[in-house]
């Protein structure tokens, strides 16, 4: 039997050194199919040994989990825990509204907590895009939260009351570690802040924490996230690989309840780290051209440590 | 006995094109005893060079009693190394039984206090598309290697969000307990 195996290739790292990395593996082991279809080996006279189709949108990636026995590989940012983002090729940082009246930079496979914590100038302004926000104040008992924003909702909640309580002078809240700070009153200019698109993300946007940055500060925020599309699946595929950065860190609980609520075998290969290699390649060159059994404990290690064998592998473990 | 310089040194220099891990020297002389894992160190001080990127492909393919030596050997060590031998300690214990684990890191705790220690922030060659959602310091990503190898299903979020003194205290205490073994 043939094995199928889908790349889904996320926004910007599709033309990125990963991308180019991963054409130029198809194109020395694999025939050409119609489409982004690529069969292996190559030159093979009867039925290949394995299929690979590089896929780049978010209806490829969501039928990919669906699909019996195949091998999933997400290569793409994890952007910051908001989930899986995809994008033609050539994508700006910051794409024009006539071409793109949708930025795709905000569009994500949901599959995450309720809420993540993102950077306001390194991705909000960065990328233009103005995803909803996610109160800390009014997050509710029950949310489904990583640790560090429940302790971020805990702390930003204390602090809501002391100002309430006047424990906190109304001059003093905008340098109050914690607390949940509009930043139209505590960044004026950031806050004003226009993109190139003519957004205005900061504007009437909170931010519980201000990290210390070169050449500027950084600032955190919460903005919703949810796994509707991951609740949508029923993770039929053998095995999914989350080459984005911390996707285990970001991803690996809500997948994990999905997995047990559809009672899903499917395993999970993840990162705990910021990861910067071309997992993809590395992956296909392990399992098409190395031959190794991923249904075995041997082939799983094999790969574990070739996938690990690379500068800013960013852990990947399995899971 | 470590490994013949020259000998390492061809090895190290095998082309990208070529699949060091292949090599006949790597499968029969190198891996075959522990200890050398230290040898191939040096080379990682540099990022990015073929011998680095070789060594750290090498170092991957060494089972868990090599462990001690590679953080041994990372004590003397520059930053580069300090990181990538930080990576390449992941690489030998993942996917290994939790017992072997925590063993082997317990055997090794010495040398993995001074990582523990070591407050310089992680060299970050990156590429600047690359969205870091965390920046941390060779005493954070020791941190991290060592609790997710000993619990895979443990919550990174807490720790990550932490400021350096409260990453330092975790830290500490993570020291303070060791890796669940005693050695009598």
């Amino acid at each position: 039997m043939t094995q199928v195996i889908i790349v889904a290739q996320g926004i910007e790292i599709r033309d990125a050194g990963q991308g180019f990395q991963l054409q130029n593996f198809l194109k020395a082991q694999c025939d050409p199919q119609k489409g982004s279809v690529w069969t292996y080996p190559k030159g093979a006279k009867g039925k290949p040994s394995h299929e690979v189709r590089v896929v780049y949108d978010i209806a490829e990636f969501t039928k990919a989990l669906d699909t019996p026995d195949i091998l999933v590989v997400y290569e793409g940012h994890s952007r910051y825990g908001q989930g899986p983002a995809f994008g033609p090729a050539g994508m700006p940082k910051v794409p024009d509204k006539k071409t793109f009246p949708t930025n795709p930079w905000g569009i994500h496979f949901r599959m995450g907590y309720d809420a993540t914590d993102t950077e306001c100038v390194g991705d909000l302004v960065h990328h233009s895009v103005t995803p909803v926000e996610y109160d800390l104040v009014t997050s509710g008992a029950k949310a489904f939260l990583p640790d560090a924003l429940v302790a971020a909702s805990r702390n930003a909640k204390a602090r809501q009351k002391d100002i309430a309580a006047k424990k906190i002078k109304a001059k003093a809240v905008c340098g109050t570690k914690g607390a949940w700070r509009l930043f139209d009153s505590c960044a004026p200019v950031l806050a004003a802040t226009t993109t190139a698109r003519g957004d205005q993300p900061l504007e009437g946007r909170h931010y519980y924490a201000r990290l210390p940055r070169k050449p500027e500060d950084e600032y955190l925020t919460t903005v919703q996230v949810g796994s509707a599309d991951l609740d949508k699946s029923s993770l039929r595929c053998r095995l999914l690989f989350m080459a984005s950065c911390s996707s285990h860190v970001h991803f690996y609980k809500p997948l994990n309840n999905r997995r047990k609520a559809v009672k899903s075998a499917c395993k999970f290969l993840l990162t705990a780290e910021v990861c910067a290699t071309a997992h993809a390649k590395t992956f296909l060159e392990q399992v098409l051209v190395k031959g190794h059994d991923l249904t075995t404990r041997k082939g799983i290690k094999k790969l574990l440590k070739a996938l690990n064998g690379v500068s800013r592998s960013g852990s990947v473990g399995i899971y | 006995m470590p490994i013949d310089p020259q000998l390492l040194e061809q090895v190290l220099r095998t082309p990208e094109s070529r699949d060091v891990t292949e090599s006949p020297i790597v499968r029969v002389v190198i891996l075959a005893d522990a200890a050398n894992a230290s040898d191939l160190v040096p080379a990682l001080n540099e990022s990015g060079t073929v011998e680095a990127n070789n060594a750290r492909r090498i170092l991957a393919l060494f089972e868990p009693a090599a462990v001690p030596h590679l953080l041994a050997a990372l004590g003397p060590a520059g930053l580069n190394a300090r990181m990538e031998g930080l990576e390449a300690l992941w690489a030998l214990l993942v996917g290994e039984e939790k017992g072997t684990v925590r063993e082997t890191l317990t055997v090794a705790k010495p040398s993995l206090d001074v990582l523990l220690e070591d407050t310089r922030p992680l060299p970050d060659e990156m590429p600047e598309y690359i969205e870091r959602d965390f920046r941390g310091r060779i005493c954070d990503l020791a941190y991290i290697v060592v609790q997710q190898l000993l619990d895979p299903e443990v919550e990174q979020s807490m720790f990550r969000s932490l400021d350096d003194r409260g990453r330092d205290a975790e830290i500490r205490r993570l020291k303070n307990m060791g890796f669940g073994l005693r050695i009598v």
